[in-house]
């Protein structure tokens, strides 16, 4: 890491052409990961990732450079070259102040603190237990991936933060085969802490869930096709929220008008059951930071209540363009990255109901209880996420199992069309991929339906 | 930055280690990016980085590590992380010690260090163009140039020592156009390695008329309908599914291709190359990530199916040959497989011939979705699509909100037709091309 005198002369350097606003992002990271299949170990890899990244801004026109070579000479003259996109000087001297700060996800056991052969029980454990499940299970793929990752963030607002993260996630996917085709189930938890997660989680049941599904989804027929009511269950169905209107709501394509929800503040913009939250300070929870990444205290930031619009999620430079303040969602993958508004956990808040009064409450539907992944396009709002374990409704109940759903819609119907929310608010884990790479995403809600959806099978709708 | 004594001493210190061979390899890459926002320069980065993979055989078991700080105090952890990762491994790897010959392969002569400001005036007049084009275009979203360069090296203890460069330049362009408050977006690229190939009113037109042309979109009646799928669409779904063809999915059970060796996996008509020394693919390389010979191959030939990717491990497992596609992304990951430039054959069929074969269908400009809705296992897909309802041949309205499902194995024996309009697309772990196709049917949701 770079002493304190070091970053100030090369944030006095960045400034002294003509910028307004400069910043370095110091990053040392140890990363370690895992992965069996057969039954085998079949791949470990350690590595240290290292680098400084150096922003200078002027108004709202940024340059972004970085580098691994930590040497003062080649820093100093890094900066002086960023330097020099903007001209005209307007020197300036900073002094730094260290942010001290309570750390609300404190490490128990650090990845540094077991050795591979211990961390090899987890993964054989989960192995284990996938594999013995059921017969049809033909391969399981478990990986276990471990970092504490080390960052400075100095700029020349004074801003000095020094923060440490330590994440540990297991990857279990389950294939099962029956005449010749396959399916695929996965469990993939992870916590903001160390490898005390796995006092805390079942891998055990972890293991056959990701079984179960497997096997659940290769004795199952098509999805239909058409409109349908379509009820998304808790934790990682909240996918829906992240994709449908989450990055929407980035400051990153509101501030440039490239967003259904720009200019939009204040307006109902979603049915008065939904209260959608972005909350970067919850306990040891994946999405959650001390910091942002760019030094800023992250927040519980309320966006949307009862349907209205309150806030968006801003970085500094987008809350230049709109006139706001950061909401400490300033967030990139590593230094080889400039920041940019990200969600950190965000989910849909409790409702009154519960999973069995929505069920119930549905004469013909599609009953969403695994979500995948999914995308979007924020300017006009269409997404489109995946199925992963799907079942028909009739009559109230759960019929039977389909695979191969897509749901796909625009964010701002589907916002409107949610008509039942339950009370069984529970968040899962993801990785989310946008401009400024990939990062650790929290997603959540309770079980919820939407009243008409677009449900992409190959089967006919009964 | 001279890695050259760091690397030497690394291989050394392996002497007091339990290391019966290693590796060192080097991954060197440049980069240079402005975006463009309302005629200002509003993101500008340049960038050198250098990443460095260690990886040393004890008892036939191979152990890797990597680092980004390159000092000699820290070649103890990069080789003890190393051994202790070899310790946990069950598989069996082997350093190379080389090919008998490699193709001769000049390095490519990009646009890297041409002057910059000829570059953002290139960008600056596609912004300008855009906007002056039709006054329906509200915002561009991205208005990206881009200079990619990077090189791999290779140095083990088995006298072998490669290294190659490739460079590549894009521009990428996403417009968002708006009519009385219907939005559509649309993005176009182009990849090159000389100012000169883009043609600016070409560009400019393409990606403003793709956009135009989807007002007033519907969905249309679910069901089952003959689809052309445009070649950026076709290119994309290549790349999604190339895993396939991958040796080390097919052991490990992980492949749809499992068992189908000199079967018939395709149509007749299709014909998919791996050709690494493609002239204008970004990963030509006259070597693979473990310093095998590349080679050029078909992968399916008049629809059979008659060779897998292979690494020198998988090729160990099948008693075969490697076909020169182990491959790393970066210093980070482990040795995997990954084709290199693979495209489908482009046909004769022009644009116009592909559409005059279909009475009612569907021709598909835009796929969302591929990382969640296509599972390369199973080979099942359901995507998130809009294009054009195409009646007797000819383009009848614009479609959205729609679904295209079907298999990736059935696909390849449904495509009918290939058009002539070849194109590469975006590189990432592997460069894939295609032209646009024309597909017996697919299942279409909509309402």
């Amino acid at each position: 890491m770079l002493s304190k005198s070091l970053l100030e002369n090369i944030i006095d350097t960045a400034l002294s052409e003509g910028g307004d606003f400069a910043e370095i992002f110091v990053e040392d990271k140890i990363t370690n990961s895992i992965n069996l299949i057969n039954g085998k170990i079949d791949s470990a890899n350690t590595g240290n990732d290292y680098g400084v990244g150096i922003r200078v801004i002027k108004d709202t026109n940024e340059i972004y450079v970085y580098t691994n070579d930590d040497q003062k000479d080649n820093l100093l003259k890094l900066a002086k070259k960023a330097a020099g996109m903007f001209k005209k000087a307007d020197l300036k001297s900073s002094r730094l102040r260290f942010a001290d700060y309570d750390n609300l996800h404190p490490v128990k056991i650090y990845p540094a603190d077991l050795n591979q052969t211990e961390k090899v029980e987890f993964i054989r454990r989960a192995y284990l237990t996938a594999d013995q499940y059921d017969e049809l299970i033909t391969q399981v793929v478990v990986g276990l991936s471990d970092y504490t990752q080390n960052v400075q963030i100095a700029n020349s607002n004074g801003v000095f933060v020094e923060d440490e993260r330590s994440r540990v996630r297991l990857g279990i996917q389950a294939v099962a085969s029956l005449e010749g085709e396959k399916q695929t189930g996965f469990q993939g938890p992870g916590a903001h802490m160390g490898f005390e997660l796995f006092d805390q989680i079942d891998i055990t049941k972890r293991a056959e869930d990701a079984a179960r599904m497997a096997v659940t989804m290769i004795k199952a027929g098509h999805a239909p096709q058409g409109k349908m009511p379509v009820i998304i269950d808790n934790k990682f169905g909240g996918v829906i929220f992240h994709e449908a209107c989450g990055h929407g709501l980035e400051a990153t394509s509101v501030a440039k008008n490239n967003s259904v929800f720009s200019n939009k503040l204040k307006e109902k913009i979603a049915s008065e059951k939904v209260t959608a939250i972005d909350d970067g300070t919850i306990a040891h929870q994946w999405g959650s930071q001390n910091f942002d990444d760019e030094g800023h205290k992250t927040q519980r930031n309320v966006l949307i209540e009862r349907g209205i619009l309150k806030n968006y999620m801003i970085d500094f430079i987008n809350g230049r363009r709109l006139n706001m303040k950061s909401t400490g969602s300033g967030r990139r993958e590593s230094y080889r990255y400039a920041p940019t508004s990200r969600m950190t956990n965000t989910f849909i808040d409790n409702g009154e109901y519960s999973r069995e009064e929505i069920i119930a409450a549905t004469e013909f539907g599609l009953y969403a209880k695994h979500m995948g992944g999914g995308s979007v396009n924020p300017a006009t709002g269409d997404f489109n996420f995946n199925v992963r374990e799907g079942y028909i409704i009739k009559n109230g109940q759960i019929e039977k199992p389909v695979r191969g759903a897509t749901l796909i819609g625009k964010g701002a119907d589907i916002l409107k069309k949610i008509d039942m929310v339950a009370n069984n608010l529970d968040l899962a884990e993801g990785m989310c991929g946008s401009i400024s790479g990939s990062v650790p995403a929290g997603v959540g809600q309770p079980t919820l339906r939407v009243s008409e959806l677009t449900v992409g099978g190959r089967g006919e709708k009964e | 930055m001279n890695l050259d004594n760091f690397i030497k001493n690394i291989l050394k210190k392996t002497e007091d280690k339990n290391f019966s061979e290693s590796e060192i390899y080097l991954n060197k890459s440049q980069n240079f990016e402005v975006r463009l926002y309302q005629g200002e320069v509003d993101y500008y980065e340049e960038n050198e980085e250098y990443g460095l993979a260690f990886r040393g055989e004890i008892n036939n078991k191979m152990g890797y590590s990597y680092t980004e700080k390159f000092s000699d105090e820290l070649i103890d952890d990069i080789l003890t992380r190393a051994e202790n990762n070899a310790n946990i491994m069950d598989e069996e790897e082997k350093i190379f010690s080389g090919s008998k010959s490699y193709k001769e392969l000049s390095e490519t002569k990009g646009i890297y260090s041409l002057d910059r400001t000829k570059k953002i005036d290139l960008l600056k007049k596609l912004e300008k163009k855009i906007f002056e084009y039709d006054d329906r275009v509200r915002s561009i979203n991205y208005c990206i140039y881009a200079d990619e360069k990077s090189g791999e090296e290779i140095v083990n203890s088995k006298d072998l020592n490669l290294n190659f460069k490739n460079d590549i330049s894009y521009i990428y362009i996403s417009v968002v156009v708006e009519d009385e408050g219907e939005v559509h977006t649309s993005s176009h690229y182009k990849l090159f390695r000389d100012l000169d190939e883009v043609d600016p009113d070409q560009f400019v037109k393409k990606i403003i008329e793709d956009a135009v042309r989807q007002f007033g979109a519907a969905d249309i009646k679910s069901g089952q309908y003959p689809v052309i799928l445009r070649n950026e669409v076709f290119i994309d779904m290549l790349s999604t599914f190339s895993s396939t063809f991958s040796a080390e999915n097919v052991q490990k059970g992980l492949s749809l291709f499992e068992g189908k060796m000199n079967e018939q996996v395709a149509n007749k008509v299709v014909n998919i190359v791996d050709d690494p020394f493609y002239a204008k693919g970004y990963r030509r390389t006259p070597f693979d990530s473990e310093g095998a010979a590349s080679k050029y191959k078909e992968v399916i030939k008049k629809g059979k199916l008659t060779t897998y990717l292979h690494n020198l491990k998988t090729a160990k497992k099948s008693s075969v040959q490697t076909t020169g596609n182990a491959y790393r992304s970066n210093h980070k990951s482990k040795i995997s497989i990954s084709p290199t430039n693979m495209y489908l054959k482009k046909g004769e069929a022009d644009f116009t011939k592909l559409k005059n074969q279909i009475e009612k269908g569907l021709l598909v400009e835009n796929v969302q979705g591929l990382h969640s809705g296509a599972n390369q296992v199973s080979g099942d897909f359901s995507l998130s699509a809009r294009g054009f309802f195409i009646e007797n041949g000819d383009i009848a309205k614009p479609v959205e909100q729609i679904t295209i499902s079907g298999n990736f194995l059935k696909l390849l024996k449904d495509i009918i037709l290939i058009g002539n309009d070849f194109k590469m697309g975006l590189p990432g772990s592997g460069h894939f091309g295609s032209a646009s196709i024309l597909v017996k049917n697919l299942d279409i949701s909509g309402s």
